[in-house]
């Protein structure tokens, strides 16, 4: 039994603490250890201890720092996501100026144009002049600026020209109506 | 009879709050106690962590191989060895001495909760397991056959110093020495007395540099030596 393990096995009801070799005890003359093997082994064991303090206050790092590596790739996901829908957001704005600019310009140009017509068909036709115009508009503005959501762009154009054959279906109704 | 060698003493201190930097503590207290250690101390960069409060962070030896002293930063061991065939009484003097520079230098950085004395001994025999088995009955002997290869006799009972409750704890183990001018690896059993004031105590308030001293007298009345070799060789 080495004098190591007495220290260890008696921690409770001895003072403990390891005397130093240099008093020139030797370890039990069984295993034939000599002073310097006890003061090595000694020291072995301060940097055993030491290590394992160690090591445990990496594992306890390196577990905080893959929390972090998530959070952070969570926060990339959301910035990205963030960013996309800010680009999209800022292109609809500008889509949705320049179709109402269009429509205010088609009321106040348009509709004195037409109104000078000597005849209702003229008219009618410098109405569908300027709604089919608002509609190229639309859609070129649509395809230059809506670079991602492009499933929708027939939606769209669709959805123009719905008014262009209600106004078209309007001015039939006008012209062959029975008087 | 036998005569005994005394090996080393050891005076543990066991401060109530950690010492952050025992680093810093070398010169001072090299100082205090009359510059006795005059070897490079050892330092280690030991992390400041409760496992690791035990470690001694600091070694100081003097180069003649008496004085030691291992700082932690819980506890404090300082250690005066015997040199060639000293007795206790040869060494008795000089370690009160120490003790109360030790201590008065200690309690100025830190308020001290726990002690603990030891003292361990030398008795040559050529067979020391033989020898520590006088130690264990007869009936336990019986119980394995064969020769007695290894003994090691450890035994703790819980009694008072003053006020104080202690743990009295003896053991007998066989180990070999290098003793100057007499030989090396001198083959014998080593007697620990070992006076520890008991872990579940905090006695901050009480410990003083007198009642240091009172200890270690009481303690040398309760060594026993004597009885214990009479035991040991009957």
């Amino acid at each position: 039994m080495a004098l190591e393990d007495k220290d260890i096995l008696n921690e409770e009801s001895s003072t403990g603490g390891k005397p130093p070799s240099s008093f020139g005890i030797e370890s039990p003359v069984g295993k034939g250890e000599s002073s310097e093997v006890e003061k090595l082994k000694r020291e072995t064991d301060i940097v055993k201890t030491l290590w394992e303090g160690l090591n445990n206050e990496f594992q306890k790092i390196n577990k905080a720092f893959q929390n972090q590596k998530k959070v952070v790739a969570t926060l990339e996901k959301k910035v990205d996501s963030l960013e996309s829908r800010s680009r999209v957001a800022e292109l609809r704005s500008i889509e949705v100026i320049g179709i109402i600019s269009a429509v205010i310009a088609l009321v106040l140009v348009f509709v004195n144009t037409a109104n000078s017509q000597t005849s209702l068909e003229n008219s009618f036709f410098v109405l569908i002049t300027a709604t089919s115009a608002l509609v190229i508009f639309a859609s070129l503005m649509h395809y230059f600026f809506n670079t991602e959501d492009k499933n929708s762009y027939k939606y769209y154009i669709a959805s123009l020209f719905f008014f262009l054959i209600v106004i078209v279906l309007v001015g039939l109704y006008i012209f062959f109506k029975p008087h | 009879m036998k005569e005994e060698i005394i090996i080393n003493t050891q005076l543990a201190l066991f401060f109530e709050s950690p010492i952050q930097r025992p680093d810093q503590l070398v010169t001072s207290f090299n100082e205090a106690v009359g510059e006795i250690f005059d070897q490079v101390p050892v330092i280690l960069p030991v992390p400041n962590q409760v496992q690791l409060l035990e470690v001694p962070l600091v070694q100081m030896n003097s180069g003649n191989g008496v004085y030691s002293c291992n700082i932690a930063r819980n506890r404090v061991d300082f250690f005066i060895a015997g040199e060639g065939k000293q007795k206790f009484a040869d060494i008795k003097t000089n370690l009160l001495d120490k003790v109360v520079k030790y201590y008065n230098f200690f309690t100025s950085k830190s308020k001290i909760k726990r002690i603990g004395f030891v003292v361990r001994f030398f008795v040559q025999d050529e067979k020391p397991d033989l020898v520590v088995a006088n130690l264990i009955s007869d009936d336990f002997k019986k119980i394995q056959d064969g020769e007695t290869n290894q003994t090691y006799v450890r035994f703790t009972t819980r009694t008072k110093i003053g006020d104080y409750e202690i743990n009295n704890y003896s053991s007998a183990e066989r180990t070999a020495v290098n003793i100057e001018k007499v030989g090396e690896k001198i083959l014998g059993v080593m007697i620990t007395r070992d006076f520890n004031t008991i872990p579940e105590n905090n006695y901050t308030e009480k410990f003083s540099v007198k009642e240091m001293e009172q200890f270690i007298r009481e303690a040398e009345s309760k060594f026993n030596l004597e009885e214990i070799k009479k035991l040991l060789w009957p």
